[in-house]
């Protein structure tokens, strides 16, 4: 018996060998059944934990990698909605400058401003039309709130805007629902104001101020601001003042008509008459 | 290299070929890795390591195939043996040498192990061997000593 067992002691090796080898022709020799749940049990039991560790990883690594492509495509669709939102008030704005231009019976020419308007308190524009376009100087220039101001310098495919709040600036204007002519233009802070107006008028707070059509720039019945006070003018003693809110803020003008027509713009007063009706007809429509 | 260390070299291998499989191969040609395991566990511990390990990766292998479930744990524990056996016979410091044994290794492997998987059909037989066998032998021997020469040059330690 020791003998036996000093024999197997010194073949250890071999027995181990063949004992493996048995066990794996064992194996191959089970029926079909048999090995499908042996082998099932093997990966369940050695493969499967592993393998579903790895995949939580590779789940966490794509977790990771598309979170950081959501968080690109957010950061894209909060662009492309900013554009889009811009794009609708621009949409809304051409609607309504394209729904003016096309009650306008007279000849306008749209234009982009390209400088100015948001800084503070600009004085000029710069639009994108020049004297290839048909521009030149002194053209009335409105978006459909009312006036702007008028072009100064021209180049080719630029045109510097003079704005209705430039020290220099001044047009004739009158109350809508009256005769009494003043002249307005940036006043005291900057601000717009009616000046020289007589003693006698009466003017009321939030009545219209629009342009005379004197002046040989400017058609009459331009919006140009709503009286917010009436004070005697220091300066000129007998005559009032009146502090107007402008009937356009500038800050929010992208888009701007050049008032081109002619028949508007000729530097004699007397032919001015057609604009008269013309563009208080133009205005008083809905 | 540390007996903690050659465990490590062999869990890289374990886990490489388990998990890695698919990413390692280059075209339809994929590594050995257990055989490779196999290999370096018998020239380390001798025929019994060779047995047990070639066993234990054979019924790994075999898990994912129930057709010839058992084929590859024969086949290897065979192989760990042999290698096992023969390991004084050769100078297994050498690198090159251990990429001959692979090599032989993986061709005595596939010879067996594709013998019983066709057993008779002997077109495919050559045709896997020459076209399969051969270029998986040559890159599991390279791709398997490149791995030991890795962790042996990162832990540098001694030599097996």
């Amino acid at each position: 018996m020791a003998k036996f067992f000093l024999f197997l002691w010194d073949h250890k090796q071999s027995l181990i060998f063949l004992l493996l080898l048995l066990l794996s022709l064992a194996a191959l020799s089970l029926s079909g059944t048999q090995r499908f749940h042996l082998a099932r049990q093997i990966n369940r039991t050695i493969i499967t934990p592993f393998q579903m560790a790895v995949s939580q990883v590779d789940y966490v690594l794509r977790l990771k990698k598309e979170n950081e492509g959501l968080r690109k495509n957010n950061f894209i669709l909060t662009l492309e909605l900013f554009h889009l939102e811009e794009a609708k008030k621009q949409n809304q704005r051409l609607e309504r400058l394209l729904d003016f231009a096309r009650r306008a019976p007279i000849h306008f020419i749209a234009c982009r401003v390209i400088s100015g308007g948001l800084g503070e308190k600009p004085e000029v524009f710069i639009i994108d039309k020049g004297s290839l376009h048909g521009l030149r100087p002194n053209l009335p220039v409105l978006v459909p709130e009312g006036l702007v101001g008028k072009t100064i310098e021209i180049d080719p495919e630029r045109t510097v805007v003079q704005l209705y709040n430039h020290q220099d600036f001044r047009v004739s204007a009158k109350p809508s629902k009256g005769e009494e002519r003043g002249i307005a233009g940036s006043g005291p802070g900057g601000e717009l104001y009616l000046f020289n107006i007589p003693l006698r008028t009466l003017l009321k707070e939030g009545e219209l101020i629009v342009s005379s059509g004197m002046g040989g720039i400017f058609p009459k019945g331009i919006p140009i601001g709503t009286v917010a006070s009436v004070e005697k003018d220091e300066e000129m003693g007998i005559k009032l003042r009146a502090r107007l809110i402008p009937a356009v803020d500038l800050d929010k003008v992208q888009e701007v008509f050049v008032l081109a027509d002619s028949a508007f713009v000729s530097p004699t007063a007397g032919e001015l008459y057609e604009a008269t009706d013309t563009l208080l007809n133009l205005w008083n429509e809905p | 290299m540390s007996s903690f260390r050659f465990f490590i070299f062999l869990l890289i291998l374990f886990f490489a070929h388990l998990l890695l499989y698919q990413y390692l191969s280059v075209g339809r040609i994929f590594p050995d890795l257990f055989l490779v395991a196999v290999v370096y566990c018998a020239l380390r511990l001798g025929p019994t390591g060779g047995s047990v390990s070639g066993f234990i990766c054979g019924m790994v292998q075999d898990s994912f195939s129930y057709t010839y479930f058992g084929l590859h744990s024969a086949v290897k524990t065979a192989v760990g043996f042999a290698v096992g056996k023969a390991r004084h016979s050769f100078f297994s410091n050498n690198y090159l040498v251990q990429m001959a044994i692979i090599f032989a290794a993986k061709i005595i492997h596939d010879i067996i192990f594709y013998a019983f998987y066709f057993s008779g059909g002997e077109e495919s037989f050559w045709s896997r061997i020459f076209l399969e066998t051969l270029p998986s032998a040559v890159y599991t021997s390279v791709l398997g000593v490149a791995l030991f020469i890795i962790l042996r040059i990162k832990t540098a330690t001694k030599s097996l």
